[in-house]
């Protein structure tokens, strides 16, 4: 119990100093996030889960050239976002630009109006918008929401300028307010 | 000011200085149009923060803990491998070494004249190349001489293996 309360840095301290054991409060402590932002990213629970073991065996090995100059959630979360880029390039998706596509949101916006989707429950609709956002703009929301981190982290994991996280940021929550908005679901909400 | 749906946005995340929160707030309460767009804006923020977070599976951690200490056990192994190899060779060298020393001295006369020292160090050194390339000798040579490469090329393999890991991060 007492060892689940020791910082990030004092974790990874003791595991330099050979006790490895003690990454496993790491693990504890990134995996759900960690997944769910794969997840996004992915859009497969199974790619996520092996990308993110991967990424705990990579940070692990790696812990050496932790400098702590950043937080370790910056450090491992860059690693987590360039595997699910090399991922996503391996299975030969689109890889975006900095600038994502307006078209993938509008998409996105114009399916969930669909009337056959109307009466659904506002859980899977919003699981469903996030999971169906583009790989960058699913990284960004789940940054800032899940992992609470500010939009200067975000931009240095994703190696974008701030103005550009700020915009994907807005972008996706319009998307949600234009679609629950429209479709009468916040009083369900409340 | 203009109070568009950007500045409704960075109001929310709290981005704005003191004199800009004012305007948005005057304009706030002055418009109710503008008032239910940042109250869908704050109810989409609120349904983001509230998301469920995705679980991994439950033996997840215990698995990657498994991975971890398989592969420093691999390492550990790898490294006495490479320490026994390394030793192998550097008795091999020894060995080399001492065999030519053993043969220089070997076939110099036992009374050291001191000018004749140099030259006659000199033509058993030529003796011993011509001996060492001879065609019973090269075989020997040839075979040393593949196992060196043999092992360099198993070193270049290591290091081009670890510098891609390093390039994946």
């Amino acid at each position: 119990m007492i060892m689940k309360n020791l910082t990030d840095v004092e974790i990874i301290e003791s595991v330099k100093k050979g006790n490895a054991a003690d990454y496993a409060i790491l693990i504890d402590r990134y995996k759900n996030n960690a997944f769910s932002m794969l997840k996004h990213m992915l859009k497969n629970d199974f790619d996520a889960e092996e990308v993110l073991m991967d990424c705990f065996l990579k940070a692990f090995n790696n812990l050496n050239t932790f400098k702590f100059e950043s937080k370790f959630s910056t450090w491992f979360y860059k690693i987590i976002y360039n595997t699910a880029l090399t991922k996503l390039a391996n299975q030969k998706r689109k890889i975006e630009n900095e600038m994502f596509s307006v078209d993938d949101l509008n998409y996105l916006e114009s399916k969930y109006m669909a009337d056959e989707l109307v009466k659904d429950n506002i859980s899977n609709v919003v699981k469903k918008v996030i999971e169906e956002l583009p790989e960058k703009n699913a990284a960004v929301v789940t940054m800032f929401y899940l992992e609470e981190m500010k939009c200067e982290e975000i931009s240095e994991v994703l190696k974008i300028s701030l103005s550009n996280v700020k915009v994907m940021l807005h972008r996706s929550r319009n998307l949600l307010k234009e679609i629950i908005g429209k479709r009468n679901l916040f009083e369900e909400v409340l | 000011m203009n109070i568009n749906n950007e500045m409704l946005n960075n109001y929310l995340d709290g981005d704005l200085n003191f004199n800009e929160v004012d305007e948005v707030k005057k304009a706030l309460g002055s418009s109710s149009e503008l008032k239910k767009e940042f109250d869908d804006l704050n109810r989409a923020h609120n349904i983001l923060s509230k998301q469920k977070v995705c679980q991994t599976k439950n033996d997840f951690t215990n698995l990657v803990m498994q991975k971890i200490s398989k592969k420093s056990k691999s390492e550990n192994e790898q490294k006495i491998f490479l320490i026994t190899i390394l030793s192998i060779l550097c008795i091999i060298t020894v060995g080399i070494i001492g065999f030519i020393l053993y043969q220089i001295v070997s076939t110099m006369p036992s009374t050291i004249d001191s000018t004749n020292t140099i030259s006659s160090l000199s033509k058993n050194l030529n003796n011993f190349f011509s001996d060492l390339f001879s065609k019973n000798r090269l075989t020997l040579l040839g075979s040393i001489l593949s196992f060196v490469m043999l092992i360099s090329a198993y070193f270049l393999f290591e290091l081009q293996k670890h510098s891609r890991k390093n390039l994946m991060i």
